[in-house]
């Protein structure tokens, strides 16, 4: 177990120097700079600027100087927020963010594996159908149109919550942006589980379940729901990234303070480290995340050994 | 809640003649309904199991011989609906519902399936399914159940069961699982255990091991059985009866000798012919039955093996013969008087 | 269509018509109430998006002044005061004072005074202000000082009400369609044409070259791509082409996985292995058996992904990363609908229904053709 997750780590090397270059070339080589601003910095200081944060060499030499930096945990300077590094930017949106997608993820975990399973043992009933109608509305409506939506109805008309902003972090103003963020993937988890769970429970071994005289709690509980989780969770990995994903729009929306956001700012601003800095965090952070989510599989999964 | 299991359980009906008859069914019929329209897989079975007695049930895949059983068990899928008269030892048991079948599934009833791939749960260890029996039907403790469970294990000779017995299914072999099924099924002593094509899906070698593992558990528990297999070796060692089933019917009953030396329906004629054997001679050469069954959503009118049926004359297109008595424990559905 | 022929001789009397899976397939989606409703949506949909903005009165991208957000309305505007306003804008630099202003039917009479001798040439200024046409001189006073102007006054209907620029919004909403299906539809294509090459070629290949492909795959799989394309959008520039390049480049990956998984598995089937005994060459093989195999899930897949691509382009275009003004889509006007949701909810509503109705209707349609295709549940 521990020398597969060992070699897991190892094996996501590759993948995130793929992504840090891609990402590193793909912003160098597009027009534009950070330094080009409204009104353009006289020569001397552009020159000065240039040279301070190594623009003047050569692309690959600023690609390796990036690279040793980032092996010596280094995310470098930003460039528009001058008195920060990237480093401590991030660690200001990251608890923020954490907080909001972790919640995010565990409500659209909890209520949606409950719904689905409803649904599954009302199979073809009206509550089934509520469900599932439900889960259809928030797989199709995109976040950026219920995230108005909502804070139009429920912000604006019938002002229980408020429109918009973060207000420090305020208990009302949190729950419209994770409630929005969570809604497709509650809404995919539901529809998920429903039909694992459906499948389970036409599966032979509920049958033999049943034909032992086990009390239908028994046989849906202790049979089904074990059986039916796997898929669920190995989903658990692309509803990270969807979430992740999510919350650049989100938090641009609701202007809640977290990596997202800097994100966008970022890569408008042309601020390189920024960027980098923040692709860096979440592709490090999904390759954990579906290294995390495999583990659970196998301990779920009796036929997974990880050895 | 628990009947006790050495003792017979409680009957209401007066024992004598009654208890007898472990299962009885009459005029069993069984419909699913799907977007294509009814399959009536079932179409007036009526039979009876005797204590102790194996009755063997032989027809092709598709001839409604699992759903009997599964209606009896009341393990129907959701679109299965069963109609007609079914009783366990003296109690109606057809559309009880689920609660008080309960108390008979498992304990007084069991059943094996076909596949034994899968039809253990994956993701339990084989103990905790062998256990949860005994706690539920018997109200053991953890400790009790396991060590009988142990003591089941043993008794199907799967070596090391002590050992074996915290593994997963996927640790055991088809032969073993099919041993783990079997021990599961008898951990109450049932009264009658149906065995749906126990050795199907198993090597050969392995099925003779079943088999003869299923004939000494017969003798030791006094157990009645119902074999269901498309197989005719298979029953010929093991039942005292046969029930030949075609599309949803009974097509002839008797006992196992009569039926392989003296088959009266077209339709067990053939299944016999199509039959390799190591005794008969190099030149016999094996038959199959022509054509396929029919569409069970829309039977012919009149037999429906006769557009099979090398025998086939006027009234077999005109009515569909019903299952007649021709001798002591025999009958066919048949036009013929006797098989030329 | 292709049709798989199903060879099941029928013995005599009890003749059993063989039917096709395709044939079952379209007899099952059609019995799909959702599915059936939804493809007849969508057609209207589709419809209005493509000869909508060619029947509107309104261009998508025709300013009107005179009627920033106003509300949706059966009415012709303007309604009621509004003319008093458009005068007065008509007439703000002319010097002259309105004394009376009557509008009878489409029109408007107005009489105006000033403190000097009023210049005729003001009917000029009234028709350039669009919202009057034909606009003349019906009498002028002795002095010149009065004048009584006639004029036809422009009706306009705004079904949908106007944006914030005062451009019809139904008009821009079809448009916004025609540019969202657009590139639903090429998008997809795209990457259907780029994954079932990969895909099918790795499946038919197999082994070392097999593994290679679905290596990269992976790998390419890892990357969180969504933020590369936003990075490309941001760096450069927002261009239409681009965003098919980046979408396509992003959805042939589970195609790729889907065909490839397929491929593998038919070639594995007995079937194949009896036509192979039975000495078909390969090239009937493939054509006869593994792409009419693969053909259901990919196309289950394909309606899936359109709506796929629909939101991805809608996600761009509301970052304000995707098409840019004054061509529009569902995400732009969704954004801007975003924007002045308070003031004009209506420009929020319209496109959000219209999007949400059309990824709708694709999903059920997905879904009802899964289920038409999926022979498990036969």
């Amino acid at each position: 177990m521990l020398s597969y997750t060992v070699r897991r780590l190892f094996s996501a090397i590759p993948t995130l120097f793929i992504i840090v270059t891609l990402a590193f070339f793909m912003i160098r080589l597009a027009p534009g700079g950070p330094f080009d601003l409204e009104r353009p910095l006289p020569e001397q200081i552009l020159q000065n600027l240039r040279a301070i944060y190594h623009l003047d060499e050569p692309l690959i030499v600023q690609y390796g100087l990036y690279l040793k930096s980032l092996l010596a945990g280094n995310l470098g300077p930003s460039f528009v927020y001058r008195d920060f590094t990237v480093a401590e930017l991030i660690a200001n949106g990251l608890p923020v963010s954490i907080q909001f997608g972790g919640t995010a993820l565990l409500v659209a975990l909890v209520l949606g594996s409950f719904l689905g399973s409803i649904a599954a043992l009302r199979q073809n009933t009206r509550t089934d159908y509520t469900i599932m109608g439900g889960a259809m509305v928030g797989i199709t409506i995109p976040n950026f149109v219920t995230a108005p939506l909502l804070s139009l109805l429920l912000g604006v008309y019938l002002g229980w919550l408020p429109a918009g902003g973060w207000g420090e972090g305020a208990i009302e103003n949190k729950i419209l942006p994770i409630v929005t963020l969570a809604l497709p993937q509650l809404a995919i988890i539901a529809r998920l589980t429903r039909g694992s769970m459906i499948e389970v429970l036409r599966s032979n071994h509920i049958r033999t379940a049943r034909a032992k005289g086990l009390p239908e709690r028994v046989v849906i509980f202790r049979h089904g729901l074990r059986a039916a989780l796997p898929p669920v969770v190995s989903y658990l990995g692309p509803a990270t990234a969807a979430l992740l994903t999510g919350s650049v729009v989100i938090e641009t929306i609701f202007g809640v303070p977290g990596v997202g956001r800097y994100f966008v700012q970022g890569a408008l601003n042309r601020d390189y480290t920024l960027v980098m800095g923040t692709v860096v965090l979440i592709a490090t952070f999904i390759v954990i995340f579906n290294l995390l989510v495999d583990l659970i599989y196998g301990f779920l999964d009796p036929k997974v050994r990880y050895d | 809640m628990n009947s006790t299991a050495a003792s017979p359980a409680v009957d209401p009906v007066p024992a004598a003649a009654m208890a007898e008859q472990v299962l009885e069914v009459a005029g069993l019929n069984t419909r699913f309904d799907t977007p294509d329209g009814e399959v009536r897989a079932v179409n007036d079975v009526s039979f009876t199991v005797a204590r102790g007695e194996t009755v063997g049930v032989v027809g092709e895949s598709g001839s409604g011989k699992s759903q009997v059983f599964l209606s009896v068990m009341g393990l129907l899928a959701s679109n299965g609906n069963a109609t007609g008269r079914v009783r366990f030892k003296g109690q109606d048991i057809l559309g009880l519902p689920a609660a008080k079948l309960n108390r008979l599934r498992g304990s007084r009833m069991s059943m094996i399936f076909q596949d034994p791939m899968t039809s253990l749960n994956p993701f339990l260890t084989v103990a905790r399914q062998l256990t949860e029996v005994l706690v539920l039907h018997k109200g053991m403790g953890e400790r009790q159940a396991l060590k009988r469970s142990i003591e089941m294990l043993d008794l199907v000779r799967i070596p090391e069961a002590a050992r074996r017995i915290g593994m997963y299914p996927h640790e055991f072999s088809g032969g073993m699982r099919q041993r783990v099924m079997i021990a599961m099924a008898l951990l109450c002593q049932p009264d009658l255990l149906i065995a749906d094509e126990p050795t199907t899906a198993l090597d050969v070698t392995v099925q003779a091991q079943i088999l003869d593992l299923m004939q000494t558990l017969k003798r030791e528990f006094n157990t009645s059985i119902v074999l269901i297999t498309h197989d005719l070796g298979v029953i010929a060692g093991l039942a005292d009866r046969v029930m030949v089933m075609y599309a949803g019917s009974v097509v002839e009953e008797g006992a196992v000798r009569e039926i392989f030396y003296d088959p009266q329906h077209p339709y067990t004629v053939g299944l016999l012919h199509s039959m390799p054997r190591l005794a008969a001679g190099r030149k016999e050469r094996l038959v199959s039955i022509p054509g396929q069954p029919p569409n069970l959503q829309r039977l012919p009118k009149g037999c429906p093996f006769r557009p099979r049926c090398s025998h086939a004359f006027a009234p077999c297109s005109e009515t569909d013969p019903a299952l007649r008595p021709t001798g002591p424990g025999r009958a066919k559905a048949c036009h013929l008087d006797a098989m030329p | 269509m292709t049709t798989i022929p199903f060879d099941q001789a029928p013995e005599e009397g009890a003749a059993i018509q063989g039917r096709s899976l395709w044939a079952d397939a379209r007899r099952r989606l059609l019995a799909n109430r959702a599915a059936v409703v939804s493809m007849v949506i969508l057609a209207v949909v589709a419809l209005m998006a493509l000869l909508g903005p060619w029947l509107s009165p309104h261009h998508y991208d025709q300013v009107y002044r005179s009627y920033i957000r106003v509300a949706p309305s059966f009415q012709p505007y303007p309604h009621g005061d509004a003319v008093t306003a458009m005068v007065d804008r008509a007439l703000r630099r002319s010097g002259g004072t309105v004394e009376e202003l009557t509008v009878d039917g489409d029109t408007m009479r107005l009489v105006l005074t000033g403190e000097e001798a009023l210049d005729p040439r003001i009917v000029r200024s009234i028709d350039r202000s669009g919202d009057f046409r034909g606009a003349e001189v019906v009498e002028t006073s002795e002095d010149g000082r009065r004048m009584v102007i006639e004029a036809t006054l422009e009706r306009y209907t705004f079904l949908f009400g106007t944006d914030s620029n005062g451009r019809d919004l139904m008009t821009r909403v079809l448009y916004g369609g025609r540019i969202s299906l657009m590139i639903g539809l090429l998008a997809t294509f795209v990457s259907l044409v780029i994954g079932v090459t990969y895909g099918a070629t790795a499946g038919y290949l197999g082994g070392r070259a097999d593994n290679l492909m679905m290596r990269f795959v992976d790998i390419l799989y890892s990357i969180p791509f969504m933020f590369f394309v936003i990075l490309l959008m941001v760096f450069f520039g927002r261009n239409i082409f681009l965003m098919f390049i980046a979408v396509g480049a992003i959805e042939w990956l589970d195609m790729a996985r889907i065909v490839r998984g397929q491929t593998l598995s038919i070639k594995r089937k007995e079937f194949i292995e009896a036509a192979l005994a039975a000495g078909v060459g390969t090239p009937k093989i493939i054509r006869r058996h593994i792409v009419p195999n693969a053909l259901g899930p990919v196309v289950v897949y394909m309606t899936l992904m359109v709506p796929k691509v629909i939101l991805l382009e809608s996600f761009l275009s509301f970052l304000g990363l995707g098409v840019q003004e004054p061509m529009t889509s569902w995400g732009v006007l969704i954004a801007d609908g975003a924007n002045n949701m308070v003031a004009a909810p209506w420009m929020l509503l319209f496109p959000a229904v219209f999007l949400a109705v059309t990824l709708f209707c694709l999903n059920f349609i997905g879904d009802g053709l899964r289920d038409a295709l999926d022979p498990k549940d036969r």
